[in-house]
């Protein structure tokens, strides 16, 4: 059986090597001190660019709400079957019906006038 | 049309961020400074046991130190802290390293004709140590640092785990399957 502690131990390269010299620990510390630089400067562009981006999104939102047309349809509760959804009975173009019935068999029907106003 | 009294407000800010900015540097100099007096030799033993020589070695502690000197902010204080820091820091230069050399170029190491380990036989002796410290190189750098601290440096595992970053049970884990890992490549070699 390989005895790998054993095998590493007596193959550690520091057991015969010397450290580091003298020379190679200046150099090294001459190196790394050269290149400090101070506290990095506020980024300021970086909010700026966040900002614009934002302002840019929302506005191109709007921009393209505003072209599309308005969702057809009226909403629909989740507990209930709709049995005729935006069926405008009415023949009277200012008065819309919407009706649906519960699962328990109750019929709805909800009857929209844009002549009312509060 | 801007007044005198406007210029001067200009200067003394300018004045003011010079001054501010030089003694951001003056701080990150003695930072640095005690940072590498304090553990240059400890990461140098680490990174002459990761590595295949001493050149390599040095290569490896100058990138340490020269990633801290970008980072320095980063660096925890407390002894304890920044070698765990450090430590950890030379590992990922190891990693990627050890990425970046191709598969084949470490495989082919192995395709030499076989040794024999004989005792007392400096050539033969040699080549064990040369095969053992290869197949030291194709583990993970991880896996490769928690079998040096254990074996070679006599590190306890709650203190590699510290120092790696890990759980104690992920240093068990890596020890059990580096030691094996190790056994086969040597055998096989």
């Amino acid at each position: 059986m390989i005895e790998i502690g054993k095998l590493l131990r007596d193959s550690d390269p520091l057991a015969n090597e010397p450290t580091l010299a003298a020379a190679d620990i200046e150099r090294m510390r001459r190196v790394a001190m050269s290149h400090v630089s101070g506290p990095p400067t506020a980024r300021w562009p970086q909010p700026v660019l966040v900002a614009v981006t934002i302002a840019v999104t929302l506005i191109a939102s709007i921009a393209l709400g505003r072209r599309l047309p308005p969702p057809r349809g009226a909403a629909i509760g989740d507990d209930v079957t709709p049995s005729q959804a935006h069926d405008p009975v009415s023949p009277e173009p200012s008065r819309r019906q919407l009706q649906f019935a519960t699962p328990g068999g109750t019929r709805i029907i909800w009857v929209f006038n844009s002549d009312f106003s509060l | 049309m801007p007044t005198a009294d406007v210029y001067r407000g200009v200067t003394a800010d300018a004045i003011a961020l010079a001054v501010a900015s030089e003694a951001g540097v003056q701080a990150g100099e003695g930072r640095l400074a005690s940072l590498f007096d304090a553990h240059h030799l400890r990461v140098y033993k680490l990174a002459r046991r990761m590595s295949g020589s001493a050149d390599a070695a040095r290569d490896l502690v100058q990138e340490t130190f020269l990633r801290a000197t970008g980072a320095i902010e980063s660096v925890p204080v407390g002894a304890r802290a920044e070698e765990a820091w450090l430590v950890r820091v030379l590992l990922n230069i190891c990693r990627d390293n050890w990425r970046r050399q191709a598969r084949q170029a470490r495989l082919s190491v192995f395709a030499r004709p076989a040794s024999s380990f004989v005792a007392g036989d400096h050539e033969t002796a040699f080549i064990a140590r040369t095969t053992v410290w290869r197949a030291l190189q194709m583990l993970h750098p991880r896996r490769r640092a928690a079998i040096v601290l254990y074996e070679l440096e006599g590190a306890q595992i709650p203190d590699i785990a510290r120092l790696l970053g890990v759980s104690a049970v992920t240093v068990r884990w890596h020890l059990s399957r580096g030691r094996r890992e190790l056994a086969k490549l040597i055998r096989d070699s």
